[in-house]
């Protein structure tokens, strides 16, 4: 990608949170039961919210932000892509979550890395550390209530 | 009527302008002695409102009382002694009870007042000058009256417990079990803290008193599991007991296996249970567990017909297939359970709700449904190389062993993980021979196994790898090559826990021949679902907490399929408190 302003990351970025909306949502038919159904209706709104934060990047003077440091579990670095289908239960639904929080702060990263003009690099980082605090968020939750004994 | 009595009030005022003989402080000011017995302080933040004070006060110049800066919480009863000083004697056997070394004496003993109800006073509440004073009556561990130190209970060495299925812990002997019962302060902390409220003071004071069997029908009142929690409980009373403070708890958990063993050949007899004509209601118990047996056994007592379906072949949920026999024997539950089923549970046994049974069918014939089912599926980290062979969950593996399964697991094996599941995968591996490491991903202290079975792994000779996780199976040459890595606990986080991140570069091999994975339990309510009643994210069935009722009139639930997985004594009380609001449900009280 090699954008020319950065009205055109924002899209770019709104674009693959607009993919997120659609698998939620067509993971919604998979679900176990009618709980885990409402809570891929939750994860679809949580990424409708994403979508604002990002249109609010492009209002701010994000260049005067500094970037923040968000923790990372790297659970998602050494578990197994999750399976998309059949009877999906909270973990899966969890699993699927870090794993595409995951894909998006990657994707990000090497974006920011490739850019010529630094103040795209910038912002390509500045979205990949809210893609990670998503993803931390997951993990956090994954941590405290999957791995209740490990 | 003599002169004299006419004119005596009037000589009494001869004095009134005379300087007073009675003098407002007529002592000069001595310090008392450095050890003097003067008035009471106490730390109140150390103190637990046990009530030991109280208790042994002879004058009963204390009361335990409510104050604004104590509230109550599990261990603490928030009440604080306050203490008469027109009864107390200064004696301070509430000194030398205190369990926690909160109270003393200053050496304080002169203090004028016109105001006779200000000696009676909350020390370390309401303030005093003496309060800070250093001098004064302390308690020393020759003179506190209570005895810190537990007796041991029989128990077989590690080597030879490591090598076989048999109890190990072997109970106390009636001498050391009323040695053990007179340690008690009677403060009665822990039935607060324990999930069902026995009166564990109760039936202590039983021992102590050699009435065994008035013990045994004081157990039955609130547990029909004493006999398995007396060897297996989570023993929430011992972590508030106010001996443990400084001491060590009073082995309650031994004390009611003592007197269930003592008294088992004559249960029936002693409790004896007359039958209670039937009420006209038929209840449908869903799950043969703790939770769902002991429902049955108080319904049964409310006069309920109870149908009560299990999916395996045997009752007692994870008390029978998630406890291996060398914790609880087959016969210590067996008991506990045909007592049960003789009050008369009409059982179907190999019963899957769904398969053999709809809940359909069930919901048209019966009056109110108890759905406790457990949280028996094991749950899996989703790394690499899962489904190679070798690799096992950790409560199938524990069903197999209580089926009486005696599967050769190699020379080696890896635990993962670091609940009870995981300690008793870890002690039954070593009992088929292997060596056996348990890796887990946080430190000891978070562990959340017991302590003592943490420690009589260790005992057995398992390996602990703490601050571990593996992250990649795989099968080379008949062995398991686990690819792990080393954690180090990260930077507090807005909840001020520190949550463990893998350390960089610290990648290492372990091979072994088994891997068991026992990082936590899920509950399988699927076909509840499918039947339109509510359930969690979680997958456990929602109820409104206080009933266990659900939203669809006349279902209930308990146990680990309500809470998600908890332990056996709180499975008991969900039984017990949804026995009774079924009846409230059925038959209700017309206030």
């Amino acid at each position: 990608m090699k954008p020319t302003s950065m009205k055109e990351i924002i899209n770019f970025a709104t674009e693959r949170e607009k993919d997120a909306i659609k698998l939620y949502t067509d993971l919604q038919s998979d679900a176990a039961f009618s709980a885990i159904e409402d809570y891929l209706k939750e994860l679809v709104s949580m990424e409708k919210g994403h979508i604002v934060i990002l249109q609010d990047m492009l209002k701010g003077d994000f260049e005067g932000k500094e970037l923040s440091q968000v923790p990372d579990l790297e659970l998602s670095d050494y578990f197994v892509a999750p399976k998309k289908e059949g009877s999906l239960d909270y973990q899966d639904v969890l699993e699927l979550a870090m794993a595409r929080e995951q894909a998006a702060k990657d994707l990000y990263t090497r974006l920011a890395g490739s850019m010529e003009d630094s103040k795209y690099g910038e912002m390509f980082l500045k979205i990949a550390a809210e893609e990670a605090g998503h993803k931390h968020h997951f993990e956090e939750l994954y941590d405290q209530e999957i791995l209740l004994e490990n | 009527m003599a002169l004299r009595d006419l004119i005596s009030p009037f000589y009494a005022w001869k004095r009134a302008l005379e300087k007073p003989i009675t003098v407002k402080k007529p002592l000069t000011e001595r310090e008392g002695a450095e050890h003097y017995r003067g008035f009471h302080i106490n730390d109140v933040e150390q103190c637990i409102g046990c009530g030991s004070c109280e208790s042994i006060c002879q004058n009963a110049a204390i009361d335990m009382v409510p104050t604004d800066q104590s509230a109550e919480k599990k261990g603490d009863s928030g009440l604080r002694p306050l203490v008469d000083y027109g009864r107390c004697c200064w004696c301070a056997l509430c000194v030398d009870v205190c369990p926690t070394g909160s109270l003393g004496m200053s050496n304080e003993y002169t203090w004028i007042e016109s105001d006779a109800e200000a000696f009676r006073y909350i020390p370390g509440i309401d303030k005093k000058e003496w309060d800070s004073c250093e001098k004064g009556y302390r308690r020393t561990e020759e003179a506190w009256i209570v005895t810190p130190q537990r007796e041991a209970m029989n128990h077989m060495e590690p080597e030879e417990r490591a090598t076989h299925f048999e109890e190990f812990t072997l109970g106390f002997d009636p001498d050391k079990a009323i040695l053990e019962a007179e340690r008690c302060l009677d403060c009665g902390l822990c039935v607060q803290a324990c999930p069902t409220h026995m009166d564990i003071p109760h039936y202590i004071r039983m021992i102590r008193d050699r009435k065994l069997e008035e013990g045994l029908k004081i157990l039955y009142k609130t547990n029909p599991f004493s006999e398995s929690c007396g060897r297996v409980c989570t023993a929430h009373c011992e972590d508030v007991c106010a001996v443990g403070v400084l001491g060590e708890p009073i082995a309650i958990r031994w004390l009611k296996r003592h007197i269930t063993d003592s008294t088992v050949a004559k249960r029936a007899e002693i409790l004896d249970l007359k039958p209670v004509p039937e009420n006209g209601k038929h209840v449908a118990v869903i799950g043969g567990g703790p939770g769902g047996l002991t429902a049955a056994f108080y319904l049964r007592r409310f006069g309920f017909a109870v149908t009560l379906y299990e999916s395996h072949d045997k009752l007692g949920g994870m008390l029978k297939y998630g406890i291996p026999d060398y914790r609880l024997p087959e016969y210590a539950l067996g008991n506990e359970i045909q007592f049960i089923l003789d009050q008369g549970v009409d059982v179907h046994l190999n019963t899957v709700i769904g398969k053999d049974i709809s809940l359909e069918e069930i919901d048209s014939r019966f009056d109110a449904v108890l759905i406790a089912i457990g949280a028996q599926k094991g749950s899996l980290m989703p790394i690499e190389g899962l489904d190679n062979e070798g690799v096992l969950s950790g409560v199938d593996f524990l069903e197999r062993i209580a089926a009486g399964e005696r599967p050769d697991l190699g020379e080696k094996v890896a635990v993962v993980g670091g609940g009870n599941t995981a300690m008793d995968c870890c002690r039954s591996s070593r009992r088929l021979g292997s060596e056996v490491q348990c890796v887990y991903r946080r430190t000891e202290k978070e562990m959340p196994a017991n302590p003592e079975e943490i420690e009589e792994a260790k005992e057995e000779a398992v390996e602990f790898h703490f601050l571990t996780t593996p992250t990649v199976i795989e099968r080379k040459d008949g062995k398991l090559h686990l690819t792990c890595l080393e954690m180090e606990l990260g930077e507090p986080d807005e909840s001020g826990r520190r949550r463990p991140v893998p350390k960089p570069g610290s990648e290492f091999t372990m091979i072994v021949d088994t891997l068991l994975m026992a990082i936590g339990q899920k509950i399988d309510a699927a076909f509840c679902g499918d039947f339109g009643l509510e359930l969690t994210r979680w997958g456990s069935l929602l109820t409104d907490g206080k009933t266990q009722g659900m939203k669809k009139e006349k279902y209930f639930s308990a146990g680990d399929c309500e809470t998600g997985p908890d332990d056996a004594i709180k499975a008991v009380a969900a039984g017990k408190n949804a026995a009774y609001h079924i009846q409230e449900f059925l038959f209700p009280r017309e206030d």
